[in-house]
């Protein structure tokens, strides 16, 4: 009876100290959401304390709209899905061709992605950035009447962003191209498919959890990435969201109402994709992390 | 950098002794684990942006939400300029840890949940009571998971910088910390000090790494762990 007892505070104790914590992350987010639909004035008056009976969009509205918001997005979307694919594609190539062919220099080019790999971001941008202004001087020149659509800065910066993911998905999927069984391609091979046909048909289903991985660690880090992107885009038509963000941030600074609906437009997409697939996504990162 | 050094503090220390404490906790309450560890990853998922941003609202002196809200509990004697100058770099840190415990907690618990009850079981047979246990099963074989974390924690906050950006606007140098000062000089068309800085910095970050790898990998020989 004591023991149970003991055992009964001590479980109190704990959940206690947990819900505390975990109150302390979400109560935020909540505060965030209340705030974004009240008027300013409500603002004033209650500090978002209270909970808004009669929720007001119109703030939503004219941050989409006015404060472009939308655009920000859309961009935001744009290169995180090109990168994200352009990643995937040439990342599965490239370890397949590592796991499986042989040929020359195989070994030296493999360290060198190592290498790159271990560069941190910091010691890495500033290059890439001087290589891209060289780049977009170089393309403007050579095709000015792409300039309109100003191919060349969102092209470069999504190169730019390919690049620095490439190397991690490289090694992450390596690794598993080096454990599948080469019968299954023996397999394949007797019935008549060539190698592009065995790594599209055999390879890529097999590692599809290292895909599952790559996938979803490189679209946050591409989401996510700010410093680059607030270093390359000063137009605002091309900037992702989370220099939009900024931007807003800026020119808004007295509206906090505003800011709220801003910042709670560019959080619910991802809390609800991430309470969508939580288990894949807490997987994913934390072994892209890890490798990395 | 001493601000790096600072934040990187209070991260090693602060961040991962709280997310050891919880991944314990939460180990030990196994049913609701996984809500748990929805919740804490939240913040890792968002971006660095939305949380500097959105805690500057909170935080800022004017009109000082939090302030309010620890008046309204009854705590009016905490409230504080949060984000004036002899307080802007603590707190900083504070929510440097508050959004990043997250990865340290995810990492740990999985570290916990490896280790094999039959060893637990063994340690009670032979008497331990939960401090022996603690010390002589869950502590060394936890010791790379550790290592690890410690080594992510280290070079995660050696690159914060949108976060802090967002927060602070550099708060007049107060907070300036490596990469916002390679970023300033970035701006400010001076490539060459920004690029000397970025490979000071790159291998200021790999000896560390380096370092700590060789460090946990000691303690493990001699603790006599199996390497995972």
């Amino acid at each position: 009876m004591y023991y149970r007892a003991k055992k009964i505070v001590l479980l109190i104790l704990l959940h206690t100290f947990l819900l505390s914590v975990a109150l302390s992350c979400v109560y935020p987010l909540m505060w965030m959401l209340n705030v974004s639909v009240k008027t300013e004035t409500q603002f004033r008056s209650d500090y978002g304390m209270k909970l808004s009976v009669k929720p007001d969009f119109n703030n939503y509205k004219t941050v989409i709209f006015e404060g472009k918001l939308g655009s920000y997005f859309i961009n935001s979307v744009f290169y995180t899905f090109i990168t994200v694919f352009l990643i995937v594609i040439i990342s599965s190539l490239a370890a397949y061709a590592f796991a499986r062919l042989n040929f020359r220099g195989k070994n030296i080019i493999f360290f060198m992605f190592l290498a790159a790999m271990m560069i941190p971001l910091p010691a890495g941008f500033v290059p890439i950035y001087i290589l891209l202004n060289k780049f977009f001087i170089f393309f403007n020149t050579t095709f000015p009447f792409l300039q309109k659509w100003a191919i060349a800065e969102r092209s470069g910066y999504v190169f730019a962003m390919t690049n620095m993911g490439l190397s991690l998905s490289i090694y992450l999927l390596k690794t598993f191209f080096d454990q599948l069984p080469r019968d299954l391609e023996d397999a394949a091979r007797i019935d008549g498919c060539n190698r592009l046909q065995i790594w599209w048909n055999v390879g890529l289903p097999l590692v599809a959890p290292a895909l599952a991985v790559v996938i979803i660690f490189n679209a946050m880090t591409v989401w996510n990435e700010f410093v680059l992107a607030s270093l390359m885009f000063t137009e605002d038509s091309l900037m992702p969201l989370q220099v939009g963000l900024m931007e807003i941030y800026n020119r808004n600074i007295i509206q906090h109402t505003l800011i709220m609906a801003a910042l709670a437009l560019a959080a619910l997409p991802i809390i609800l994709i991430y309470l969508k697939m939580q288990k894949q996504i807490i997987k994913g990162l934390t072994a892209g992390a890890v490798v990395g | 950098m001493y601000n790096a050094g600072f934040i990187t503090f209070w991260a090693l220390t602060f961040q991962n002794i709280l997310a050891f404490c919880l991944a314990l906790g939460v180990d030990r309450a196994t049913r609701t684990g996984k809500i748990y560890r929805v919740i804490f990853f939240i913040l890792p998922v968002l971006s660095e942006i939305i949380i500097g941003l959105l805690m500057r609202e909170i935080l800022i002196s004017n009109p000082g939400i939090l302030n309010q809200w620890l008046k309204n509990m009854g705590l009016g004697f905490i409230a504080n300029n949060w984000l004036g100058n002899n307080k802007v770099l603590l707190t900083t840190a504070l929510v440097h840890c508050w959004k990043g415990f997250g990865w340290a907690f995810v990492i740990l618990l999985a570290g916990l949940q490896t280790i094999p009850e039959q060893l637990y079981e063994a340690a009670r047979i032979d008497g331990a009571n939960s401090w022996q246990t603690f010390r002589k099963v869950t502590l060394p074989l936890l010791t790379p998971v550790i290592a690890m974390v410690l080594v992510l924690t280290i070079l995660g906050t050696m690159q914060a910088f949108a976060m802090i950006l967002a927060l602070t606007r550099g708060a007049g140098g107060l907070t300036e910390v490596p990469v916002m000062r390679i970023y300033n000089h970035l701006r400010g068309n001076q490539v060459g000090l920004a690029c000397a800085e970025g490979v000071v910095l790159g291998i200021m970050l790999i000896v560390i790494s380096f370092t700590m790898l060789e460090v946990s990998k000691r303690i493990r020989r001699r603790w006599g762990v199996l390497p995972s």
